[in-house]
């Protein structure tokens, strides 16, 4: 029995543990110290951030369009959370969430090896207060800011929307000024609580979030809403696909209106359509169409600018021409031997064809393709929204036969996007410079104080003021006399033109076309230029039944927002009683 | 040192003077371990309360150890059978449904509440396992047979296994530890106690495998720095104060990670850390100097212990010190995956100290107390069925 030899081993064994011990306390404190000091400076202040509140979009009355509000989501981290935790989670929170008790143990139990479990989403501040004041360990309450669009559909094209997370614009001006709306977050540096709360006296540094700025818009969104009902009950008569209007203040290029049919709630993905309707929620002003007989009006401007015709400058329309072997008719289809002759105001009166495609050949194709690129449509519109482009179909022109160039004179085999097509409208309004098409008025930070303001200055003059003068005078002849009478608005002088674009697809004219109509009000002296597109409409479909009465009666509405009274104060007080 | 006591108890024991380094060296481990403790414990406590109870568990754990010194081996012999149900009843105990006395904390039902004190039954079962181990022994001899084994195993497993069920999978692993190095330093046939040793191994491999809670530790053990947010965080912490602590320390008192919970358990299973930020290289390892000096001495109490049994006892007893504070360092320094034991002495925790110095007043007993008559030769170490005469012979003697 008497053998200590084990005893001895056993004491050797103890030692080597113990000196080992303390080997590795020497290694850690010697050694390693350095590095461990490193990484627990690192650790220890850790950097949070504070989110930012995101600017709101405002028309330009102020009408809030998008605005962001705080929610609260209560999450749970079930690997800080002891049984006793969860049993008093448990416990407590289904009264003030209105979550099943069972609920919330199976996430709890389901997510045991999860740090970041949401138990509800979206609290009002009042029970997010509740849920604090609990304090049960590994109950948290996060905050995030929701979108909210409080007019809906109104303007939602240009509004845009938001990404499924609502943490970053991802269309339309939510997404170009995104960095504006968005604001910066800010941090704090601290030491935290496995509850992620700033443990007292360790806040080291505080750099508080600075709000999103607000956007004031040149949209009118009262104005947008009627223009809105109007399009939808065309659309709705006429079976159309789709329908827009754009009104756009002539001098400094603000858009007053830029309003889509069908639309949809920016807030409420429910109502885009399943599988997504492109159309409700894109905005279609950016993307190219052919826009029909309304480019005639360019056209001449062109010629009479160039100086290739006078406004005496007669033609012959017989009703048909042949190019290339193909026959153009007029959209009347009528056809005569015995032409009368007619001057630009005539031919664009009745909208010929055959006539304008004979002053587009007096002034040749090198000369239009010049008053093309003046009147802008090889260059971006240069509007504060995404997917600004130039127009489809002026690429290559010197490939272009005689064909592809009397259908550009009519508008046809060329496709600019409507902005661009009211911009090089307002030129011929203004006297002929091009404005930079806006829907940004100015900016303003979180207190109210204007931060930036667009730019009006006048771009560079596309067409002598004289020309856009005679040009003017024709398109008021036009809805006096011509194809375009049904636009005439009451006590309102305008002018203006129809058209009607055929589609193509895959090389086949489709059935349906594009009813098209843009004017100026009031003539004398325009400050508006509505462009109104009313995409696929059933049957004839022709501009001026369709698309002109938008613009008979949204113009004098637009007048008296902007405070212009009627030439004809008679009428004045009949439409005041109207609406 | 061969002077006899003037009136032994028990004729067949002498009594000598009680170890005096072993008492000098238990006196330093306590008072270190009580200024440890009222470090850790001061900034969350009322410096009045924590005085109170220091000062209850010091006379508690003083009275324990005069208690176990001045009671005779034979008490213990008598005492062993029923230390062996007492604590595997008190351990099952926990595991009854709705049990009044059972309190669970932080997950594990560790605790028996009697009346305003709460106890932790595995820390007395250290204590028993170390008696019944003694008195098995005495009775079995060094050389056991397969029934000899299932015998020991029968029991040893229902304790170790009521442990780990708390859970307390470190207690249960220290309990291990502590009877394995016992068995071995008493000299068991060492080619079974290897085998059962490897055998162990294997059955802790699987389990780990099996287990995701366990292998997660594991992972986590690898790199606590991955889960530095997390799983990891503690020992992250841990190392951080150590690393702090540099030569001479921050000064005792001044620990940083010690507050606001930024070291979780800093004055129970991971207070060496804060000894470390404390105190520094040069303190901490004059403290693991001391726990050397004072197992060395534990181990020659043994050694000269003239029978079996309190040679088993001191053994023990210093074997399930030694073996708590390697396991509790090496978690601490991150050498062993993260269990939670008290680092004998130094953790705050009642049960742990005052059984602690019930143990070391065992190991005084032993070194004041020398067998007077040998009992090598009635040692029946190949059949080991008999019991030794001796122990007859005490047991009719007392039952006078």
């Amino acid at each position: 029995m008497k053998s200590n030899g084990r005893i001895i081993v056993t004491t050797l064994l103890v030692t080597a543990g113990l000196l080992g011990m303390a080997g590795r306390l020497a290694y850690i404190m010697v050694e390693q110290a350095p590095k461990i000091n490193q990484l627990a400076e690192d650790m220890r202040l850790v950097e949070r951030k504070i989110p930012a509140i995101r600017g709101s979009i405002l028309d330009r009355n102020g009408v809030p369009l998008a605005v962001s509000y705080p929610v609260y989501d209560v999450v749970a981290n079930p690997l800080l959370m002891k049984e006793a935790d969860e049993d008093e989670a448990v416990m407590k929170l289904p009264e003030i969430l209105g979550v099943p008790a069972e609920t919330i143990r199976q996430l709890l139990v389901e997510n045991a090896d999860r740090g970041y479990v949401p138990i509800k989403k979206g609290l009002a501040p009042r029970e997010q207060e509740a849920i604090r004041s609990l304090k049960i360990e590994g109950i948290d309450v996060v905050e995030r800011f929701v979108r909210d669009y409080p007019q809906g559909t109104v303007a939602n094209h240009v509004v845009g929307f938001m990404n499924p997370e609502d943490t970053e614009g991802e269309y339309g001006l939510e997404a170009y000024y995104e960095k504006e709306l968005a604001g910066t977050p800010g941090w704090v540096a601290a030491e935290w609580t496995g509850n992620g709360i700033p443990i007292e006296g360790t806040v080291a540094s505080r750099i508080d979030p600075v709000p999103g700025r607000n956007l004031v818009l040149t949209i009118d969104a009262s104005l947008n809403r009627e223009a809105e009902k109007l399009l939808a009950k065309v659309v709705k008569e006429e079976d159309a696909k789709r329908a827009l209007v754009i009104a756009m203040d002539v001098e400094t290029g603000e858009i007053l209106v830029m309003a889509m049919v069908p639309g949809a709630d920016p807030g409420d993905r429910n109502t885009w359509g399943d599988p997504l309707e492109q159309d409700r929620v894109y905005n279609w002003a950016v993307e190219p169409l052919s826009p029909g007989s309304i480019f005639k009006p360019l056209t001449i401007a062109a010629a009479l600018d160039a100086g290739a015709i006078t406004t005496e400058t007669v033609f012959y329309d017989k009703g048909w021409v042949e190019i290339d072997g193909w026959r153009i008719y007029n959209w009347t289809f009528e056809t005569t031997d015995n032409p009368k002759p007619e001057t630009a105001k005539e031919l664009l009166a009745r909208s010929s064809n055959i006539g304008l495609i004979q002053i587009g050949q007096r002034m040749g194709y090198q000369t239009f393709a010049e008053f093309l690129a003046r009147f802008g449509f090889m260059e971006k519109s240069g509007i504060d929204f995404p997917g600004d482009r130039a127009a489809l179909g002026v690429e290559n022109l010197e490939e272009k036969r005689a064909i592809d160039w009397a259908n550009m004179f009519i508008g046809q085999h060329i496709e600019p996007t409507p902005i661009q097509v009211i911009r090089a409208h307002a030129a011929i309004a203004n006297g002929g410079y091009l404005v930079t098409p806006h829907l940004v008025r100015e900016i303003r930070d979180a207190e109210g104080n204007v931060v930036w303001r667009a730019p009006t200055e006048k771009g560079r003059q596309a067409i002598s003021a004289e020309t856009a003068a005679e040009v003017r005078e024709m398109m008021v002849y036009v809805i006096e006399e011509g194809t375009s009478r049904a636009a005439k608005p009451k006590g309102y002088t305008v002018g203006g033109k129809t058209g009607t674009a055929q589609k193509f697809e895959g090389g086949r004219m489709k059935d349906r076309m594009t009813a098209t109509f843009t004017g100026f009000i009031p003539a004398d002296k325009p400050r508006v230029q509505v462009l109104v597109m009313v995409d696929e409409p059933r049957g004839a479909g022709y501009g001026g039944v369709v698309a002109a009465p938008i613009f008979r009666e949204l113009a004098p509405k637009i007048m008296q927002t902007l405070g212009i009274p009627p030439e004809q104060p008679d009428n004045a007080v009949n439409r005041g009683g109207e609406s | 040192m061969k002077r006899r006591a003037k009136r032994p108890v028990i004729p067949r024991y002498t009594y000598t003077p009680p170890d005096a380094g072993y008492i000098f060296l238990l006196m330093v481990m306590t008072g270190l371990g009580l200024l440890m403790t009222w470090s850790t414990s001061i900034w969350f406590s009322d410096p009045e309360e924590l005085l109170k109870k220091l000062g209850f568990i010091l006379g508690v754990g003083l009275t324990l150890l005069l208690a176990c010194l001045l009671l005779p081996p034979n008490f213990w012999r008598r005492a062993a059978p029923l230390a062996a149900i007492l604590s595997v009843a008190a351990l099952v105990s926990l595991k009854i449904p709705r049990n009044p006395l059972a309190v669970e904390v932080n997950g594990a039902t560790s605790w028996l509440a009697v009346g305003p004190i709460t106890v932790q039954p595995s820390e007395y079962a250290k204590l028993a396992a170390v008696l019944v181990t003694a008195w098995y022994i005495e009775r079995k001899g060094t050389r056991w047979g397969l029934l000899d084994w299932i015998g020991y195993m029968a029991w040893f497993g229902v304790l170790t296994a009521a442990i780990a069920v708390q859970p307390d999978l470190g207690t249960a692993v220290v309990l291990v530890g502590l009877v394995v190095a016992t068995l071995f330093a008493s000299g068991i046939d060492w080619k079974v106690l290897a085998a059962g040793i490897l055998l162990g191994i294997i059955a802790f491999s699987y389990a780990v495998q099996e287990f995701d809670h366990a292998r997660e530790r594991i992972e986590v053990w690898r790199n606590p720095w991955a889960y530095s947010r997390d799983a990891g965080y503690q020992n992250v912490q841990a190392q951080i104060a150590i690393a702090r602590g540099g030569l001479f320390g921050v000064g005792f008192g001044s620990s940083l990670y010690k507050l606001d919970d930024r070291l979780p358990e800093a004055e129970s299973d991971f207070v060496f850390a804060i000894m470390a930020e404390e105190l520094g290289l040069v303190g901490t390892l004059a403290i693991i100097a001391v726990m050397c000096l004072f197992f060395w001495r534990g181990y020659v109490i043994a050694s000269r212990a003239k029978d079996l049994f309190q040679r088993v006892i001191a053994i023990g007893v210093t074997s399930w010190m030694a073996v708590q504070s390697i396991v509790n360092i090496g978690v601490v320094l991150g050498v062993l995956p993260n269990t939670g034991v008290p680092l004998p002495f130094f953790s705050a925790g009642g049960s742990s100290f005052t059984a602690l110095l019930a143990g070391a007043g065992l190991v005084i007993g032993v070194s004041m107390r020398e067998r007077v008559n040998p009992e090598g030769e009635q040692t029946h170490a190949r059949t080991g069925t008999r019991t030794p005469r001796s122990v007859r012979t005490m047991r009719g003697r007392t039952a006078e």
